[in-house]
């Protein structure tokens, strides 16, 4: 359901893609780079004719003085800025990629994140991207250059004595596969200690989250034991990888020594036997140390390269993934949206299962008009609202908006004409004012206090140290569950849909806001469609039609009053609710009078015009819901946006426009 | 989820690491580095030995020089004069041929055992801490648990150790080794040839400068790189977290320009990191090659006035190359230290959690039998000042096993979970062998009534006595030991299913085969490939809701508890599953104290008494029938939760 993959791109035509981007930086560092050759190569002969002038007249030692002076200064411009230019055009791609996934992820439907865990997802943008950036950077550049460098050396080494030359550079290409060999020796041994480390992860995380049966059946002595056998698992593996690292380390380091030495000796005899003077000496010398460190990377670069292509070919996978939910070819005409929602005989299945969630919806929602969606728990209720935006994938001709498929509705005029409170209430960790001016960025703070105010949270936030300013989550406060979702309704109130979805946004609210909050829909809400699935009676009794999901099915359809007279699981909702608020007095309206019954006080709210408005002044004791009292408070003070003191019929003020 | 977001945001919120040395971190390190200290010291005393072998081979090669030049192997250092000669019959070129390889293979053997025991030293030292680390964590109070998120607590045992044990391989010995080389060569240079030394050093001061500038701005724009990839990859986490709220919202393009803005702050980071560290490495390099013709070019003139020789030029110039290196990863270590440092800061922080409150010592010993209800009203609201209170400190090892069940006494108790009052002056006793319900609202306070009873947490007010004793007074194993805690979500852990039965206790096999009867774990087990030892794959996801609570029931009873503390799960199973579980229950609850939070009608009609918790109080209490008649809080939750059962049974 993710869509098909296009023909995967190879991991090097990815790479191609992404570097002709930028073809200038290319060539310009291409350039560098050879001119950084060239002066590489001219430090050890400067060196060499140096020493061979020492005997020779004064002019031309100080000419070959300032000649090396020269070579070091080009050696150093062009290292600094071929390595400028290279590392930065990676820097540059290692950028595009990471806004290329970005935006991908963006663009993928939620049956996408249904299916990859966000760990996955996180892992391809951390540790992918970096095999990536290490590829790009270091790894292109020696991969280039190191060749280049050592083929340089060895010409000029091969003019000055061939048989030297062979004796001093045989051991260079061992030593790459040596490190090579190393290197793929150490990747394994580093992916065994990250598997331990995850092992002792795991026993970490069972014991914080089972912190109750680990103390109760007192098992910490034995998850001790447990743990510390995964723990000296770890210091071998990890120790493993220590003792590899430095057996290499001190192996390879022995062959620029083995080089070095038989110059000494080999070429001390042709010095000697007349073949060679000294100063021809220096010039090998300069060489291996110059070549040690280049040569010694390749191997690394060669285990680089390979582990960059694997995940730029991981990442690709990700980015290959077609997204299913976008405008199409035959996309309609429409720059707006009424609310008229039509499901015809709907069946939905989420990918990777085998059972349908939804099964046969034939449901009309008028524009303008509130259903109420009620059902036992994973009957369906959020898989059939969650449609409506088109986040998940349906069928041709199954959803209509305003008689259009949804499929052909364009997904910008769709998504900006819904606003949708999801169940889990998700906010960002940025300033509650962001996150309340979520889909209209530009709101002045005006509005964004209305809104607050209208989903009965605004003075709760006011409290906050830095009020509407206050950082969401880790860095800044926790908001209850009932604040959470009462922020989550006024991110959805400030836009001004033509369709809202409060999919059980009211669940951790206490009754008396929820009534608050539904009246003050009810009055904003005329033009517009409302879809409430809730789990209380009390938030879709006033619907115009109410729906009873079980099981993927619809087995119950019609108003208040007729599910009620049904007896069906409308009506055995109804009635345990009306016992849970003689139980639980805060629950309902305690009717102005005493001794009447929860029931007939929450038909009192039903009646249109009746004054429901002291509902819930009474404290809810319920620990857990602290909003409550505060909102009791709240609902007293005047100009606090009408809804609140007003019953659930009077029309409140138009919103802030 | 959201622990992956906190996760994400305190890496976000990682600015300034500020120092690379922490002495008093050291010093708190310092009792897990003492136990191998004499590693520490092995590698302190190899460190001068190790900087004379470097410079070595280069003084052969300079008599080599010599020898090539003027026909005498003569050596640059005195010293250094009789190795230079010829032995074990060799030519002079074959000899130091032998010499050079021979000291060079010793370095690097010493090199590896140095670093073998870094490394080793770290590991073994980060194995310690990440051991007392972990028995620390275990000891903490459940009230740390409700708090701290758990993908941060398993960061500190293992990324955090992890970048500390980098501190031992890359770090603080290894600095002061290189730092020794420098004066090392330094002291070489001038005994040798002073005035050659002082020309060679004349670039030193400038690149000094130029080194530390660069330096420091490396560090800068890496710590900024790292500051803002912590940054990015937390906007990332969370965008794919809330991806359904951006999409809902339609906000993916606004919120790509954001996250577009902070990877093009993160990649300008980068580049500035780059632009100073090519600075850094081709002003080493510049200074190395310039330094080299200074050499030159004042060595001549010393050399035409036969001051020096050849060999000596090549032995200043190997020098001065050795002695620019170690500016080259001078800020790679720094980083080192720096991020292990601010790991090594919070693993401490994590060390400083109170733990839970010790056992009193010697508290077994001083049962409280008769004088308990009179001790825990002495001091009411607190712990009694001494332990031996109530007067009865003659009665060891007295609380005897009683057949039948614990007896278990609530006396006046008051708990709160923070500022959120949970429990309020609640009083009740049971006898041994009763079985008793709790029944009330979500929220009344019934599980929480089970885990003081428990010890998990300690009370603010009042006092819980077991079997007479004051559960503050009997050591809290010995407390658990008798007692068997059916939670209601069913925590299985990583491991076969003996072991989650078993729970890694000794029990016999009979034992385990009758739990297993009891329960019907057996017929589970039989269809299970392995059959006790199948795998309890993630945390059990190949188990069913019922399975589960069938095993978590088996667990009890292999336990052979004298208190069984139940919280009866809610969610609901299959009819055949139902069954099971009633049987199973039935079972479980024999021949034992068992209080039961009860959600089951089977369940509160097969106990001796219920008590009905509202509001964090008991508010009626008597068996069904009698609850039934007064039509109170228990019958119209009898009717809310309990009575579709009766019509369904």
């Amino acid at each position: 359901m993710d869509g098909e993959p296009e023909a995967s791109q190879k991991p090097l035509a990815r790479l191609f893609a992404y570097m002709r981007l930028a073809p200038g930086a290319y060539v310009l560092g291409g350039v560098l780079t050879l001119l950084y050759v060239a002066f590489f190569q001219l430090i050890p002969i400067a060196g060499r004719n140096i020493v061979a002038a020492l005997e020779g007249p004064p002019e031309q030692f100080q000419r070959e003085v300032w000649f090396l002076v020269v070579a070091a200064l080009g050696l150093a411009v062009t290292r600094l800025f071929s390595r400028i230019v290279m590392f930065n055009v990676g820097r540059e791609i290692e950028f595009r990629i990471r806004n290329d996934y970005f935006t991908h992820l963006q663009s993928l439907p939620q049956s996408f994140y249904l299916a990859h865990r966000t760990g996955d997802l996180m892992s391809r943008a951390v540790n992918d991207i970096n095999s990536i950036r290490l590829f790009l950077g270091m790894g292109l550049l020696n991969l280039l250059q190191t060749p280049v460098l050592f083929l340089g050396a060895l010409v000029v080494m091969l003019r000055v004595d061939a048989v030297l030359t062979l004796w001093s550079m045989a051991s260079f290409p061992v030593f790459v596969l040596v490190t090579r060999h190393y290197s793929r020796f150490m990747f394994q041994a580093n992916l065994a200690g990250q598997e331990q480390l995850g092992k002792v992860s795991t026993v970490v995380q069972e014991n914080a989250s089972g912190a109750l049966v680990v103390k109760s059946y007192d098992l910490a002595d034995l998850e001790r034991d447990r743990f510390e056998e995964q723990n000296q698992e770890l210091f071998r593996r990890m120790m493993r990888v220590g003792v590899m690292q430095t057996t290499m380390f001190a192996s390879v380091g022995l062959v620029p020594s083995i080089s070095a030495a038989l110059v000494l000796w080999l070429g001390g005899r042709r010095v000697q036997a007349g073949l060679l003077g000294v100063e021809d000496l220096w010039l090998f010398w300069g060489y291996i140390a110059m070549l040690t460190f280049p040569i010694m990377m390749l191997g690394f670069v060669v285990a680089i390269t390979q582990r960059g292509l694997a995940a730029l070919e991981r990442l690709g996978s990700v980015l290959d993934i077609v997204p299913s939910i976008r405008d199409r070819e035959d996309v309609a005409a429409v720059s707006r949206v009424a609310g008229r929602v039509e499901f015809r005989n709907l069946t939905f299945t989420y990918p990777g299962s085998y059972l349908p969630a939804l099964k046969n919806i034939d449901l009309t929602v008028e524009a303008g008009s509130t259903v109420g969606i009620v059902g036992p728990v994973g009957s369906g209720k959020t898989t059939l609202v969650s449609l409506v935006p088109r986040i998940l994938e349906v069928d041709d001709g199954e959803i209509l908006i305003d008689g259009v498929d949804l499929n052909r509705m364009p997904v910008q005029v769709l998504r900006s004409s819904i606003a949708m409170v999801p169940q889990d209430s998700f906010l960002f960790s940025i300033s509650v004012a962001e996150n309340i001016r979520y889909g209209v960025p530009d709101a002045s703070l005006r509005e964004v206090r209305a809104a607050a105010s209208r989903a009965q949270v605004e003075r709760e936030i006011e409290e906050f140290e830095d009020g509407f300013e206050t950082v969401v989550g880790e860095r800044g406060v926790t908001l209850s569950g009932g604040q959470r979702q009462r922020v989550a309704l006024a991110r959805a109130m400030i836009l001004r849909p033509s369709i809202l979805i409060l999919d059980d946004s009211l669940s951790s609210v206490d009754h008396g806001t929820e009534e608050a909050i539904l009246g003050d829909i009810e009055g904003k809400r005329r033009g517009r469609t409302c879809f409430i699935v809730a789990h209380r009676i009390s938030a879709v009794r006033g619907a115009d039609q109410i729906v009873v999901l079980e099981d993927g099915r619809i087995t119950e359809s019609g108003t208040h009053r007729e599910l009620v007279e049904l007896g069906g699981f409308y009506a055995s909702l109804h009635r345990r609710q009306e016992l849970l608020s003689e139980l639980e007095p805060g629950w309902s309206v305690p009717a102005p009078g005493a001794g009447r019954s929860a029931g007939a006080a929450s038909s009192v709210r039903t009646a249109p015009g009746a004054g429901g408005a002291p509902a819930s002044r009474e404290r809810r004791l319920v620990p857990g819901d602290g909003g409550a009292a505060v909102s009791d408070q709240r609902r007293l003070v005047p100009g606090d946006g009408g809804a609140a003191t007003s019953g659930r019929r009077r029309p409140a003020p138009e919103e802030p426009s | 989820m959201s622990e992956e977001r906190s996760e994400a945001v305190e890496l976000g919120r990682e600015r300034d690491l500020g120092k690379v040395y922490d002495s008093e971190l050291i010093a708190r390190l310092w009792p897990f580095m003492r136990p191998y200290r004499a590693w520490i010291g092995f590698n302190f005393a190899l460190i001068p030995a190790r900087a004379v072998l470097e410079l070595m081979p280069a003084l052969v090669v300079g008599a080599a020089l010599n020898y090539l030049t003027e026909g005498v192997a003569s050596s640059e250092v005195g010293w250094m004069a009789p190795f230079v000669v010829p032995r074990l019959g060799l030519p002079p070129l074959a000899w130091m041929f032998v010499l050079v390889l021979g000291i060079s293979a010793f370095t690097l053997g010493m090199d590896w055992l140095r670093a073998f025991t870094m490394i080793s030293l770290g590991q073994r030292t980060v194995r310690d801490v990440r051991r007392t680390l972990f028995d620390h964590v275990q000891r903490l109070p459940m009230r740390f648990f409700d708090r701290y998120p758990v993908g941060r607590l398993v960061t500190r045992l293992t990324n955090d150790l992890e970048n500390l044990a980098e501190m031992f391989s890359a770090g603080v010995i290894a600095m002061v080794a290189d730092l020794f080389v420098m004066v090392v060569i330094l002291s070489m240079l001038f005994a040798i040839e002073p005035r050659l030394a002082l020309a060679a050093l004349a670039v030193v001061p400038f690149l000094a400068v130029a080194a530390t500038i660069f330096r420091y701005k490396v560090r800068e724009a890496y710590r900024e790189v790292r500051v803002k990839i912590a940054r990015l990859n937390a906007h990332l986490q969370e965008t794919i977290t809330g991806m359904k709220v951006v999409q809902l919202f339609a906000r993916e393009r606004r919120n790509f320009e954001e996250f577009e803005r902070e990877n093009a702050s993160h990649r300008d980071s980068w580049l500035r990191s780059i632009r100073y560290d090519a600075l850094l490495f081709s002003t080493v390099d510049l200074a190395t090659n310039l330094t080299r013709a200074l050499i030159f070019w004042y060595g001549a003139r010393l050399m035409g006035a036969d001051e020096i020789t050849l060999g000596t030029m090549y032995v200043f110039s190997d020098y001065m190359s050795r002695f620019f290196r170690p500016l080259m990863d001078l800020s790679a270590k720094y980083s080192v230290m720096q991020s292990s440092m601010a790991s090594a800061e919070r693993v401490f922080q994590l060390l400083d959690e109170p733990r839970e409150p010790e056992d009193r010592a010697g508290e077994s010993a001083v049962a409280v039998a008769s004088g308990a209800s009179a001790a825990g009203a002495e001091v009411p609201g607190g712990r009694r000042s001494a332990p031996d209170a109530g007067g009865d400190a003659g009665t060891p090892g007295s609380a005897p096993a009683e057949p039948g069940g614990c007896e278990v006494e609530f006396d006046g108790v008051t708990f709160a979970y923070g500022a959120e009052t949970v429990l309020r002056d609640v009083s009740f006793r049971v006898a041994a062998g009763e079985r008793v319900a709790i029944v009330g609202h979500t929220g009344s306070g019934k599980t929480t009534t089970l885990k003081l009873l428990a010890r998990l947490y300690e009370l603010q007010d009042g006092s819980i006595r077991v079997d007479g004793q004051d559960i503050r007074d009997i050591p809290k194993a010995e407390l658990r030991r008798r007692m068997a805690f059916v939670l209601q979500d069913v925590f299985l852990f990583d491991g076969d299913l003996r072991y989650n039965v078993a729970l890694g206790r000794d029990v016999a096999d009979d034992v385990i085969d009758e739990a297993a009867r009891a329960t019907h774990v057996d017929a589970l087990v039989e269809r299970l490939p392995g059959g006790w030892e199948h795998k309890v794959s993630e945390r059990g996801v190949n188990f069913s809701t019922g399975q589960r609570q069938l095993l978590s029931f088996a667990r009890a009873l292999a336990r052979e508890p004298r208190l069984l503390l139940l919280d009866e799960a809610t969610a609901n199973v299959d009819t055949e599953t139902e069954a099971l579980i009633q049987d199973a229950l039935h079972s479980l609850m024999e021949g034992k104290t068992s209080i039961v939070v009860a959600h089951r009608l089977s369940t509160i009609k097969d106990v001796d008494r219920i008590y009905v918790f509202h509001h964090g109080a008991i508010r009626e209490h008597g068996t069904h029938e009698e609850l039934l008649d007064r039509r109170g809080v228990y019958w119209r939750l009898y009717q809310l939760q309990y009575a579709q059962q009766e019509t369904a049974a």
